[in-house]
């Protein structure tokens, strides 16, 4: 072996030698792992679902047949409402309006970017961009980070690389680091006004103040033993009370979900939930009274409203794209593609074409 | 998943992704990157776990390899020219070694993703030819023609300390 072998041996050797330290990567693992699953079986039904689709309904279904009746519809007729927003082909400099009020937040870079993020420069059509609120222009953030999620309020995004988070002030684009995080970014979560960061930990809640970046950890003993797949604290109505999703005992089937206090970590109460709530933003009528939950997490097209304070399923969605209630009775569904707009019985009242720079790109969206 | 094969993944990679990420550090050469790289291949491991445990870890190599190349050809990157070739060294100093290793470090990150394959597979992995060909699904003819055009492509920019003259210093 030449002297120039050796030494790539040992430059190999270094490079290898500073690798970073494993950090929790079964956990990222399992979780981006029952993802492929689920792409899988979806893609291997779709044909049926496609075709079971087109007999039923055009998009939006009421399941009639496991369902409580379904709730009398009391959104304004399309008729009544502001018109759909239509995007400008400059839509970077200005927020993307969208049906029901919100506006596009923060949309993450593309793939590519995503797992090799130095190369080219990024521009709004493949990075990490977010809303300045104050502007009303998106700026475009350091591809360095993996996803970047918009507050449904307020002048504060979380970003996200490598199961650790950071929040971004998208007034001025800096980002405060924070030294830990989730294993997967659905283990954050904004409160409903934008004031506060919900992380999951191992040991119970974390409130993250993305002003100063100082937190408060409340224990909750036991509450992740018995998690649901779908391990994540979520917000309840108003961010007055934090949801966590539980299992049957030795099973893997959702039993419900337990209630806790933010202050205490107290169990106020359980709610005989069929399956997890959806992990995200908005995913919680403003009044309260509904919670949209996955009824089956090998099927991402579904998705159902149930009452909060019963775990009553109250009616059933079918498509894909991101679900969000905007109003006590209208839901935003948000693919990079477009925006619709349902009010509770299924009924499309109206859609909003998004800008073709966002295909395949995670969107978030709030209120201006 | 059954729970024996769920315990049986978290041991996986409790034991073996500390491993699995000095590979895929040596081929990134970046920290995030390696993570995502050993992350995703984990996850497609988790994916196919009842089917693949009995030879978990030669199934994430491969895909931490194949992952690498694949995704540096379809995102559609050629040789990263570097800039300012790494200095060659004129003289051998006690440090001289160590200035190689550093410049060989860096111009190893300048190679195409295939060739860096080769050569973590072949020196940090001590894989055979015949090996380093089935782990990257390609001929042995291939990988040693790669092996040479990386080490031709090292040498002309760091230079081999074998044939390099020494004009000064006390080593001599």
């Amino acid at each position: 072996m030449t002297r120039l072998e050796n030494t790539v041996r040992a430059a190999v050797d270094d490079l290898a030698a500073t690798a970073p330290r494993a950090h929790d990567l079964a956990t990222a693992a399992r979780f981006q792992g029952r993802r492929i699953r689920r792409r899988r079986r979806t893609i291997t039904g779709l044909a049926a679902v496609v075709l079971l689709s087109a007999v039923l309904v055009p998009y939006a279904v009421v399941d009639g047949r496991r369902s409580a009746p379904p709730p009398t519809p009391v959104a304004p007729p399309p008729s009544e409402l502001p018109p759909a927003p239509v995007v400008s082909r400059q839509w970077w400099k200005e927020p993307i309006r969208l049906p029901g009020g919100f506006v596009v937040t923060a949309v993450s870079q593309t793939l590519e970017r995503q797992i090799d993020g130095k190369t080219g420069t990024s521009t709004v059509a493949n990075g990490n961009l977010v809303l300045d609120r104050a502007t009303g222009s998106y700026r475009i953030l350091a591809p360095r980070y993996q996803t970047v999620i918009g507050a449904p309020a307020g002048r504060y995004a979380l970003v996200y690389r490598a199961n650790r988070i950071g929040i971004a002030d998208t007034t001025t684009g800096e980002v405060r680091q924070l030294g830990y995080g989730p294993a997967t970014p659905l283990g954050a979560q904004w409160s409903p006004d934008g004031t506060k960061l919900l992380v999951t930990q191992d040991r119970g809640m974390r409130f993250v103040d993305p002003a100063t970046g100082t937190h408060r950890d409340v224990d909750t003993p036991g509450g992740l033993k018995e998690c649901a797949d779908e391990c994540f604290f979520g917000w309840l109505a108003g961010g007055t009370e934090i949801s966590l999703p539980q299992r049957r005992a030795g099973s893997r089937d959702v039993a419900g979900i337990q209630v806790y206090s933010p202050e205490t970590g107290a169990v106020l109460r359980t709610v005989p939930f069929p399956s997890s709530p959806v992990s995200g933003q908005n995913a919680v009528s403003p009044d309260g009274r509904y919670v949209l939950v996955d009824p089956d997490p090998r099927d991402r097209t579904r998705r159902m409203f149930v009452e909060a304070g019963t775990g009553r399923i109250a009616g059933t969605f079918v498509g894909s794209g991101q679900m969000h209630f905007v109003a006590a009775d209208l839901i935003l569904v948000v693919s990079s593609a477009e925006a619709r707009l349902y009010d509770l019985s299924g009924r499309l009242l109206q859609t909003t074409q998004m800008p073709p720079g966002l295909a395949g790109r995670r969107i978030s969206v709030g209120r201006l | 998943m059954k729970e024996s094969l769920e315990a049986e993944f978290t041991a996986f990679v409790a034991d073996r992704g500390q491993t699995l990420l000095r590979i895929a550090h040596a081929l990134t050469g970046d920290r995030g990157a390696a993570e995502d790289l050993v992350q995703g291949a984990l996850a497609k491991a988790y994916a196919r776990w009842p089917r693949i445990h009995s030879d978990a870890e030669a199934y994430v190599r491969k895909i931490i390899y194949n992952d690498r190349v694949s995704l540096w050809r379809r995102i559609g990157h050629r040789e990263v020219p570097v800039a300012e070739p790494p200095d060659r060294p004129h003289a051998r100093r006690p440090d001289q070694e160590v200035a190689d290793r550093m410049a060989v470090r860096a111009a190893l990150l300048s190679l195409p993703a295939r060739q860096r394959a080769v050569l973590v597979l072949r020196y940090l992995e001590d894989r055979s030819v015949e090996e380093t060909a089935e782990v990257l699904g390609c001929r042995p003819g291939t990988v040693a023609s790669q092996a040479s055009r990386a080490l031709a492509k090292l040498r002309d920019l760091v230079g081999d300390a074998d044939e390099r003259t020494y004009s000064t210093g006390g080593l001599r």
